[in-house]
């Protein structure tokens, strides 16, 4: 019974990264600066007229001479105040202890096979449940001062627009048990062992730590099966110098650096500002690709990228509903794309630093691009050799085979009506014949071609598609044009052909409304309702945190 | 599907006759909403302009019309045409149509900034009946149709309740037969 499902408790330190730490910091530095004014407000005003005064007394020059903390501690002490002063920090100390404590107390949480619910709050109690069905993925996320204190916070994201399960924080390896827990439970596909970081050998405490610390988390079968991408550092630094913000950015710098003699002094203000966006922007960008790893787990993708903040991304499959490759100009001449996609789920509103913001891979050659396309969209289907050859020609060839745009509709695209084309893709071949091992219904992806000084290719398996819309705006309209779009959830993506000649969108409006009642038709209806339950003796227990501190305390007794 | 896996989408466009002139359907065979909405469509957009109107005239005697002439021009110029798009409110009820089809949804809305769209059965999440207070003096409803997409954006303001009921509940009977995961 879900009912009967114990809760577990968070580790011990996590209202410390909640918000103590913080707070402690921030008043270390209110009393830093603001000394004196507290010293008169709490203290007897003889100290501070002695110091001022600065008497030849003996005191009056022991106080004159170092008029800080120390001098008054031994204010104190000589006038035996020293007890009091100390008790008194001590029950500051103590009460903010306790509030931690009692946070922690109350913050718990529990996975049953119905939904993953936590719970937390002293006075204002706050349940979420996040049904398991509904999951659309499971991420790790470890900002600096997490994973110095060898923490990690786990999120769990439910389809629509309403929030998410967040788990601050557990220890790094309950992180990933729990995670692989949470998965396991939503797919479909069982398996026979979970990946049991825990049953290493652990070494010494300190090793322990660092490896917690560094580690990339990812998902130890991927590396045997070679799916992984990565990113080499020196492509990731050149290609975000090279990237469109410091293409645009970086002349009107220099332009009005080089003015500046003849420009009101507010612009030069206005530049440095600028540039101090411009750098964060870069800076943050380099945090999203520094060790940036993508590999496939068996339940979805698996994301991994940060230098001050990692955070881990799964994406189970089937949640990703458009794929776009995108290649700004100025990477054009070394041949490297960028890919992100949209999921289902994913709050295109949250922004925040420890965000993957969508981006599958943050730049990467053709080879790397079919890689991604492979991996994110077909999961190893038949017909691999062609859809790689197809999809280089799509990225950088001449497109054959794809709907052009109308020679009128330069007015609309300008240069990129060269280029721009869509194009129904047979993605997955038939193999519905008898004699086949499984018969896999024939799948069908829309491609669409567009840009010149950001070229992409954008990529949406039409069983994703919600609708289809034909639309002539106002320009459009005056020239005979029209554009069609397919609409799926919100995302980054944009799945629109624009500037097509009025007879091609017709038939292509035709055609695609067919083929997504056709590819609708054949989807089965999700697997969780038909496919049993996994049985709850397969899962681990997470230790709960006692008995975490007990095994630190029995490895040290065994140094 | 008539496309095989020899003909790729340019082939298919070249070698396919010249749109049919009443494409995607034939006029008569759309269903419209009701005229009487136009009433309501005109009121909504009159309301605005003349509260824009009452707002400008506000601004200008407690500042004493320090504005230049151009600004007036400009402001009439604006005015002008907002009062052109609400007298249009009968041409736009008028474009506004659905047909459903044998697997899907047909929508159509607007005169300048025209759109067709088609939607499946089985994507259909839910669909809404709302009254606002002038609707309801005229014995009508808005329906809308979600889906998990919200570009779909089709929404016919204007039924006739009983027609809006019944269509409602004709979509959710379509749906459930064809219903299909996200």
């Amino acid at each position: 019974m879900s009912s009967d499902t114990p809760w577990t408790r968070l580790h011990p330190l996590s209202p410390l990264l909640r918000g103590g730490l913080v707070l402690l910091v921030i008043i270390g530095v209110i009393v830093a600066n603001l000394r004196d004014r507290l010293v008169e407000l709490f203290v007897l005003e003889q100290y501070v007229q002695e110091l001022d005064a600065g008497e030849p007394g003996e005191l009056g020059d022991e106080l004159g001479a170092n008029g800080d903390v120390i001098g008054f501690i031994e204010f104190l002490a000589a006038r035996q105040q020293l007890i009091l002063a100390i008790l008194t920090v001590l029950v500051f100390v103590l009460l903010i202890v306790a509030a931690a404590w009692l946070s922690w107390r109350f913050a718990t949480f529990r996975i049953t096979d119905e939904a993953v619910e936590s719970r937390q709050g002293v006075l204002f109690t706050q349940h979420r449940r996040a049904p398991l069905d509904r999951i659309q993925s499971v991420n790790l996320q470890r900002s600096l001062l997490a994973r110095i204190v060898g923490l990690t916070q786990v999120e769990v994201q439910t389809a629509g627009q309403g929030g998410s399960v967040e788990l601050k924080y557990l220890g790094h390896r309950d992180a990933k048990l729990v995670r692989e827990q949470i998965l396991l439970a939503t797919s479909t596909v069982a398996r026979s062992h979970l990946t049991d970081d825990a049953q290493q050998d652990p070494g010494s405490l300190i090793d322990r730590h660092l490896r917690d610390a560094a580690d990339v988390d990812i998902d130890p079968m991927a590396s045997q099966t070679g799916a992984l991408i990565r990113v080499p550092f020196g492509r990731l630094v050149a290609s975000i110098l090279l990237g469109t913000e410091v293409l645009i950015v970086l002349p009107i710098i220099i332009g009005i650096a080089i003015g500046a003699r003849w420009l009101p002094t507010g612009s030069v203000l206005g530049v440095l500002v600028l540039g101090a966006i411009l750098v964060s922007v870069l800076l943050s960008q380099l945090n999203k690709g520094f060790h940036f790893v993508l590999s496939r787990a068996e339940d979805g993708v698996r994301v991994g990228a940060g230098l001050t903040s990692t955070i881990t991304e799964t994406i189970p499959f089937g949640r990703i509903h458009a794929v776009e490759a995108v290649q700004p100009i100025g990477w054009r001449a070394f041949g490297w794309w960028k890919v992100r996609i949209t999921t289902a789920g994913h709050e295109v509103s949250q922004g925040g630093q420890n965000r993957l913001q969508n981006v599958v891979l943050p730049v990467g050659e053709v080879d790397d691009v079919v890689r991604v396309f492979e991996t994110v969209l077909h999961r190893d289907q038949e017909g691999a050799a062609d859809r790689a050859s197809a999809l280089r020609d799509a990225l950088t060839g001449s497109g054959a085979g794809f709907v052009r745009a109308s020679p009128h509709a330069w007015v609309v695209l300008w240069f990129g009506r060269r280029r721009a084309g869509m194009r129904i893709e047979h993605t997955v071949p038939d193999t519905t014949h008898p004699s086949s091992t499984h018969g896999v219904p024939p799948q069908f992806s829309l491609r669409i071609r567009r840009g010149w000084f950001n070229r992409s290719l954008v990529e949406m398996p039409l069983q994703r598609a919600q609708s289809i819309e034909f639309a002539r705006p106002i320009v459009h309209r005056l020239l005979g044009l029209a554009s069609i779009s397919a609409h799926t959830v919100l995302g980054p993506v944009l799945v629109r052909m624009r500037g097509l000649s009025l007879h091609d969108a017709a038939l292509m409006f035709d055609e695609l409304a067919t083929a997504i009642v056709i590819a609708q038709l054949e989807e089965p209806i999700r697997p969780e309702s038909d496919v049993q339950r996994l049985s709850l003796g397969a899962r681990v227990n997470t230790p709960t945190p006692s008995t975490e501190l007990g095994h630190f305390n029995e490895s040290e007794s065994h140094q | 599907m008539t496309q095989s896996t020899q003909q790729t989408s340019a082939d298919l466009v070249q070698s396919a006759p010249s749109t049919p002139a009443q494409w995607p359907l034939a006029a008569e065979q759309w269903q419209r909403v009701s005229p009487k909405f136009a009433w309501v469509d005109v009121t909504i957009h009159l309301v605005w302009v003349l509260a824009a109107a009452a707002g400008y005239l506000v601004v200008l005697t407690l500042l004493g019309s320090p504005f230049r002439l151009f600004v007036h021009i400009l402001v009439s110029a604006v005015l002008l045409l907002l009062l052109i798009n609400a007298l249009l409110s009968f041409r736009r009820v008028r474009a506004i149509g659905y047909h459903l089809r044998q697997d899907d949804l047909l929508f159509r809305r607007g005169i300048l900034f025209e759109r067709v769209i088609a939607v499946p059965y089985g994507r259909l999440q839910l669909v809404d009946v709302t009254r606002g207070p002038l609707l309801r003096a005229l014995g009508l409803s808005r329906l809308r149709f979600v889906t998990a997409s919200a570009a779909t954006g089709v929404y016919l303001p204007g039924l006739p309740l009983e027609e809006a009921e019944a269509l409602r509940d004709r979509l959710v009977e379509l749906a459930e037969t064809r219903r299909s995961g996200l």
